[in-house]
């Protein structure tokens, strides 16, 4: 059997998709041994294959994979293209009902790292003399530069986090909807008045049909997945990784071209399965295992899972993907309950608001450690992850480690120097563990 | 409260009206020329400097610190120096162009005044006289626009050595805003500084390309920070586009570079 038929099979994809898969390889660099590779060592040895949830999730990422290179194809057709940037609400790009709405350089380098562990599709921004840039920007500026997905009709690039993005629409010459809201301050109400400007600027350009319906899909899967990060977070032995409960919350921050399709049906299959593992006392790793959490679990650099299961710590949850839930005001509209919805991820707050509802959330699971880093090329996420760092560990006494590393460009992450960190932080774990036990037994007697 | 003397208040971005602080009878730090350019520099290894007990001390010495809120670097570093326990005040400038956008940069810009006015009152006979005060440059021949994220006092002392410098901000091209007997200053002095000429955000590139074609100046400099990913992104789109000289500062190669613009 051919590694494309096999992959999808694997993902549980339609086979019927094997032409459009082999394109989608050959368009974004990927060949026929990658494929092989993937589908009898990396996808086996990274994921709990053993569940269809997680199948049926790397198969929603394969599906996109697939999306993203037919882009052109639908240009052609005249279907109108709606890009949009990281970071940003994906529930008001899905209201365009006759559009094509999709994160492609986001969704792109997920789909690359997450299924094959590949990043080569990066060189050739660097030939453009793009070094040092974020990888998302980077992979956007290549992508479209080298036309391996269409100029769009318009890009919505919010811009409220990261400055560097818009930039690269202005070089690309993409017509843009920006916004812009005051930094270091929350203003509701601002930013709602920001986005509904915003989405009727992109409306007039695209001259489709709107419809707000499909908004409340979004609010029905937030639920489902913190409760899927309830059931396996309180489950021992963890039934999955961090890495992969981070699979499950993509859709909260990047447009799926297929919206839920796929991605809801895993859900809905991760929830049954992982309640069964619960229950049975299944684990992907051994009963009290160490515990990390991470400010952003490092899911896009899927061989830290393995490395950390090997001296049996088990990932955990994003501080990044709290969520802190403020009362809904009577009758607001989509775009005031999207930007309440943008203030309720910590990420967007203020630093000193940041660290308060990060240490709520080490708090309410525990971890034995947290880590943190891997965003040195980041101004947004990353300034101010060292003092984070520190103060965190303060505030919560859990120890936490900083790691220098890409949290999406793999050719940068020297992978044997993390072992080397991840073996130094086990031992401390694992001391610190046993001097916790003796002074037990010892207060005990 | 008389406070003259012992208050010491510092600042950074043109956003922030400096005679409103001069008024109140109190020196005014610009904190890149006071050598505080790592902390807002943007670059994350650098960044982590202000935790470097010398800096964080040499901060302690301000009543007041005063730092607009245009990019995530401006933020990422009021967010630090306000978790050392630092007295930081915003000047919110919300990144668009529109009528709401300005009305809360006038907002925050009168919060500005409320806190100041806690120290003293302020002299309006001082406020008048610092916005109508121009400052005197050089007559030269070479007309030099320079612009980027790391201005400090060497780099213009540097740089006025081989002509006039025209335009020294990092997000509008005209820094010097002057304002003669008005009503209200401070309504006067936003509404300059954003509105007219509307100002530009760092990345709104191509209207900064028009307005480096409309001040036609003889040579463009960028002074950025070695990790600044936001202006080397910038150099280059405006050097393809601007067809004018434009360089990068490096002090070594001043020289050779006035040397081929005067050619």
């Amino acid at each position: 059997m051919n590694p494309y038929i096999k992959l999808l099979e694997l993902l549980l994809v339609d086979r019927e998709k094997e032409e459009k898969l082999i394109f989608a390889c050959n368009t974004f660099g990927i060949n026929k041994s990658d494929v092989e590779f993937s589908v009898t060592t990396f996808i086996p040895n990274n994921y709990n294959i053993k569940y269809t949830g997680i199948r049926l999730a790397l198969g929603a990422f394969l599906n996109e994979f697939i999306e993203i290179s037919r882009l052109r194809e639908y240009k052609k057709q005249g279907k109108k293209l709606l890009y949009g940037a990281m970071p940003a609400r994906p529930t008001l790009y899905s209201c365009f009902c006759d559009a094509t709405a999709s994160f492609p350089d986001y969704m792109l380098i997920l789909c690359l790292n997450l299924l094959f562990a590949n990043n080569t599709l990066l060189d050739i921004s660097e030939k453009y003399g793009l070094n040092k840039h974020c990888a998302i920007n980077k992979l956007r500026y290549s992508i479209i530069k080298s036309e391996k997905i269409p100029v769009p009709d318009v890009m919505w690039n919010w811009g409220f986090g990261c400055d560097e993005s818009p930039k690269i629409d202005e070089v690309l010459e993409i017509n843009t909807v920006r916004g812009g809201i005051p930094r270091g301050e929350e203003n509701i109400a601002f930013m709602a008045k920001t986005l509904e400007e915003g989405f009727y600027e992109v409306k007039k350009i695209l001259k489709v049909n709107t419809s707000f319906d499909k908004a409340d899909i979004f609010s029905v899967y937030g639920m489902k997945i913190k409760w899927l990060q309830d059931i396996v977070l309180n489950s021992n032995p963890q039934i999955i990784s961090g890495n992969e409960l981070q699979l499950f919350w993509v859709p909260m921050h990047c447009a799926f071209i297929l919206g839920f399709e796929h991605i809801g049906r895993a859900i809905d299959t991760m929830l049954q399965e992982a309640k069964i593992a619960k229950d049975r006392k299944q684990g992907y790793i051994g009963k009290n295992a160490l515990k990390i959490g991470g400010y952003y679990m490092p899911y896009t650099i899927p061989g830290l899972n393995e490395i950390f299961k090997r001296y049996n710590i088990a990932t955990t949850f994003s501080l990044a993907n709290t969520i802190e839930v403020s009362k809904a005001e009577k009758n607001e509209n989509i775009f005031y309950k999207t930007a309440r919805q943008w203030y309720s991820v910590s990420d967007t707050q203020n630093f000193n608001i940041k660290i308060e509802r990060m240490a709520k959330q080490i708090e309410k699971y525990s971890p034995d450690a947290v880590i943190v880093g891997f965003f040195d090329f980041d101004k947004w996420v990353g300034a101010t992850q060292r003092v984070l760092k520190d103060s965190l560990s303060k505030k919560t006494n859990i120890p936490h480690f900083y790691f220098q590393g890409d949290f999406f460009d793999l050719r940068k992450n020297d992978m044997s120097k993390l072992e080397m960190q991840i073996e130094t932080i086990a031992s401390i774990l694992k001391e610190k563990t046993e001097t916790k036990k003796c002074l037990e037994e010892n207060s005990n007697e | 409260m008389n406070t003259f003397f012992t208050n010491k208040i510092a600042y950074y971005g043109s956003f922030v009206p400096v005679p409103y602080i001069k008024a109140v009878g109190i020196e005014a730090y610009n904190l890149f020329q006071e050598g505080h350019t790592s902390l807002l520099t943007g670059c994350n290894s650098i960044l982590q400097g202000i935790i470097r007990k010398a800096e964080l001390t040499s901060l302690s010495e301000y009543s007041l610190i005063i730092i607009q809120q245009t990019t995530v670097q401006e933020q990422a570093a009021a967010d630090l120096l306000e978790h050392f326990n630092l007295p930081v005040l915003r000047v919110v400038v919300p990144n668009n162009n529109n009528q709401y956008a300005f009305e809360y940069y006038l907002k925050s810009l009168e919060g500005m005044v409320a806190k100041l006015s806690n120290f003293n009152d302020i002299d309006l006979f001082i406020l008048k006289k610092e916005f109508a005060m121009k400052k005197s440059l050089p007559d030269r021949k070479v007309k030099i626009a320079v612009i980027g994220d790391i201005l400090t006092n060497s780099i213009y002392e540097n740089l006025s050595q081989y002509g006039e410098i025209l335009a020294m901000t990092d997000e509008g091209l005209f820094s010097q805003i002057v304002i003669e007997n008005s009503e209200n200053y401070l309504l006067d002095f936003a509404k300059q500084k954003f509105i007219n000429p509307p100002c530009v955000f760092a990345y709104s590139m191509q209207t900064r390309l028009e307005w480096f074609k409309k001040i036609n100046a003889d040579v463009y400099i960028y002074t950025f920070d070695k990790n600044s990913e936001i202006y080397e992104l910038e150099y280059s789109y405006i050097r393809a586009k601007l067809g004018k000289p434009i360089f990068r500062y490096s002090k070594d190669k001043l020289d050779s570079i006035f040397y081929e613009v005067k050619k």
